[in-house]
C-alpha cells in the first residue's frame, strides 16, 4: 500500500524512534518491533536526507519546507519536492515521522 | 537517503552508547547491541550480542547483571549484583577479584540483562538460578580457603599430638 504525502500537512519525528546526533551523523534506532536493536536495525540520513529531517518539527507544512530547502541549496523545486516526497514516504512506511493533526 | 546499517559498521563511543541506551531504555524498549570488553568472562564474552530490558518498577536481585553508569565517569557498564546495602547495589565483574567491588545508586542502574547471543545461540546460563551461586563465588571461595586452613591447622595438631 502505498503512503501519500501530504504536501499541505506538517511532519514530526514519531515516538516510535530514537534519533540522536552522533559524530555529525544521524542515527535512527526504531523502536516498532518491540526491541531497539542497535545490532541489525539502524539506520542514517545522508546530508540531503538530514537537511529534510532538521526541518520536520511539526509546525511547518512540508510544502514551506521543500521552498527552504530550494532556497537554502539553491535548488529547482521540483528535485527538491521528488526527494522529499520520497523519503517522507520510506520514512511514513518505517513509522519513524508522523503526521502532524492541528 | 535512508541508509540501513548495522552495529559493527558504526564505531561508537561509550558515551554515545550509553546516551542511546537510556534512550530506548526511557521508553520502556528493551536495547540490543554488541558487547566489548572481557570483564564478565566467561558468561558474558566480548563480541557476545546483549539485550538489556528497562527495570519497569522493579529492584535488580542477588546474582542479576546489570547496565548501570559509573558516578564519576558515567560510563556504561554490565556488571553483577553481588549484594545490597540501602539504596545502593554492590556491583562485580565476574571475571574480576572480590575487592574490585563497587556501589552504585538505584537512580544509576539502567536495566536488566536478559539474554546473551553467541554465534547465532540464545546462552541462558549465568543468568537463571545459579545466577545466586556465581554472585556469592567469591565468599564461598572464601569460605572454601577457610575451611581448608582449619581442617590443615587442626591435621597438624593431631599429628604433633601422636608423633
Amino acid at each position: 500500500m502505498e503512503i501519500k504525502v501530504n504536501l499541505h500537512a506538517s511532519y514530526s519525528p514519531s515516538e516510535y524512534i530514537v534519533a540522536r546526533k552522533i559524530e555529525g551523523e544521524l542515527i535512527i534506532v526504531p523502536l516498532v518491533s518491540g526491541i531497539g536493536d542497535m545490532e541489525d536495525e539502524l539506520y542514517t540520513l545522508n546530508v540531503t536526507g538530514r537537511a529534510i529531517w532538521d526541518k520536520l518539527d511539526g509546525r511547518k507544512l512540508l510544502k514551506d519546507v521543500i521552498q527552504e530547502l530550494s532556497d537554502e541549496f539553491e535548488s529547482n523545486q521540483k528535485q527538491i519536492e521528488i526527494d522529499v516526497i520520497g523519503l517522507l514516504s520510506e520514512l511514513l512506511s518505517r513509522r519513524m515521522i508522523i503526521e502532524v493533526v492541528s | 537517503m535512508l541508509t540501513r546499517i548495522k552495529g559493527n559498521e558504526l564505531s561508537l563511543n561509550r558515551q554515545a552508547l550509553t546516551n542511546l541506551l537510556k534512550a530506548v531504555l526511557d521508553k520502556g524498549i528493551p536495547f540490543r547491541f554488541r558487547a566489548k570488553g572481557f570483564s564478565m568472562t566467561p558468561f558474558v564474552r566480548d563480541g557476545d550480542v546483549i539485550t538489556i530490558f528497562p527495570l519497569s518498577g522493579n529492584l535488580p536481585r542477588m546474582g542479576d547483571v546489570v547496565a548501570y553508569t559509573q558516578l564519576k565517569t558515567n560510563i556504561l557498564k554490565v556488571h553483577r549484583v553481588v549484594g545490597k546495602k540501602g539504596d545502593y547495589f554492590l556491583v562485580k565483574a565476574d571475571n574480576s577479584f572480590r575487592r574490585n567491588c563497587e556501589f552504585v545508586s538505584k537512580t544509576k542502574v539502567l536495566g536488566l540483562l536478559h539474554k546473551v547471543e553467541r554465534e547465532g545461540n540464545d546462552i541462558y546460563f549465568g543468568l537463571g538460578p545459579e545466577r545466586i551461586i556465581i554472585a556469592l563465588a567469591p565468599q564461598l571461595m572464601q569460605l572454601y580457603l577457610h575451611i581448608v586452613r582449619l581442617c590443615n591447622n587442626y591435621y597438624n595438631f593431631f599429628k604433633r599430638l601422636i608423633f
